[in-house]
């Protein structure tokens, strides 16, 4: 199987970079707590999260940025190195909803060596609701 | 909003660091594997042997956004330690500040992490508000870093939180 090869110089600012769509199902919410060991009630208990407030168990934060590394790494294939990933919540991602990681090239440049982008990402649910805002730096490949 | 000025107390810890507390696992395939279910992530760099063994690493890795993960404490037998990791572990002395609410977080990973590698971290106070009101109440926002270290203490990434410390108003 051939993976995917992003390369420095194929990439433009502003270009968008491809979402990817998971489903919050129970399914889902029983792996996040066993994958992260983040078994906090809110996490997975329906009582405990509508007593604090919740529609419905709200997922670690650990997840979030586990989907964006894996969004971010989707793209450039296995040779891009996230080197920085900066995450601001929202809104809560909870049971039932829907979430689609992605975004744009904000900046590619030359650091040290390094050939890197900075990316703008969002976390948006299915209702439009942008839960996370993130940026991150990745390091890719260069034809050079 | 500032309704007060920091504590001498409070303003004390600023630049405090925490003792090194040690994840319970070694790094290792399973749970890596389990994570990459979890999102859905088809990186072979994290879960094809083969492909994995040819890289610059010459072995599967963990996936960059997993690192906190390898120092989140066991849930039995029970540890006295809290809940969540990092600003806690500082144990500052907040009052009635019951609730923590993350507000906002940045990773950065430094050198790869291989199964077999045992992380441990530490944490520094880098800053803490005065007592402010918002919608959610009133508290204070409090900065720390975890710096997470391999078994040759080389360190391997950060994580900086803001945390907002509150309590509902009155």
């Amino acid at each position: 199987m051939t993976h995917r090869r992003l390369y420095w110089e194929d990439v433009a600012e502003g270009e968008v970079i491809p979402s990817v769509t998971l489903e919050i199902n129970r399914n889902r919410i029983v792996m996040i707590v066993s994958a992260t060991r983040d078994i906090f009630p809110l996490h997975h208990d329906p009582e405990f999260a509508q007593a604090a407030g919740y529609r419905a168990p709200a997922v670690a934060t650990a997840f979030l940025q586990g989907l964006l590394g894996r969004c971010l790494t989707d793209w450039t294939g296995p040779a891009g190195k996230v080197r920085k990933l900066g995450l601001r919540l929202n809104a809560p991602t909870l049971a039932g909803d829907t979430v689609s990681a992605g975004g744009k090239v904000s900046r590619k440049y030359v650091d040290n060596g390094d050939h890197k982008i900075d990316c703008e990402l969002e976390l948006i649910k299915q209702d439009g609701v942008i839960a996370v805002d993130a940026e991150a730096t990745v390091v890719v490949p260069s034809r050079d | 909003m500032t309704t007060s000025e920091l504590s001498p107390e409070l303003q004390n810890y600023i630049g405090r660091v925490s003792g090194f507390v040690e994840g319970p696992d070694e790094v290792n395939r399973a749970m890596i594997r389990h994570w990459c279910e979890m999102v859905e992530d088809a990186n072979p760099l994290y879960t094809d042997e083969g492909y994995a063994a040819e890289s610059e690493y010459g072995s599967v890795i963990s996936p960059p956004a997993m690192l906190s993960t390898w120092v989140y404490p066991r849930w039995w037998p029970p540890v006295d330690m809290p809940a969540d990791i990092g600003p806690t572990q500082l144990d500052l002395p907040l009052g009635d500040l019951p609730i923590p609410a993350v507000i906002s977080w940045t990773e950065e990973y430094l050198l790869p992490v291989r199964p077999g590698d045992r992380i441990h971290y530490n944490t520094r106070l880098d800053s803490i508000s005065t007592l402010k009101k918002t919608r959610l109440g009133v508290g204070h926002f409090i900065t720390t870093t975890n710096y997470y270290y391999n078994q040759r203490d080389e360190l391997v990434g950060t994580t900086q939180y803001v945390l907002y410390r509150y309590r509902l108003k009155e």
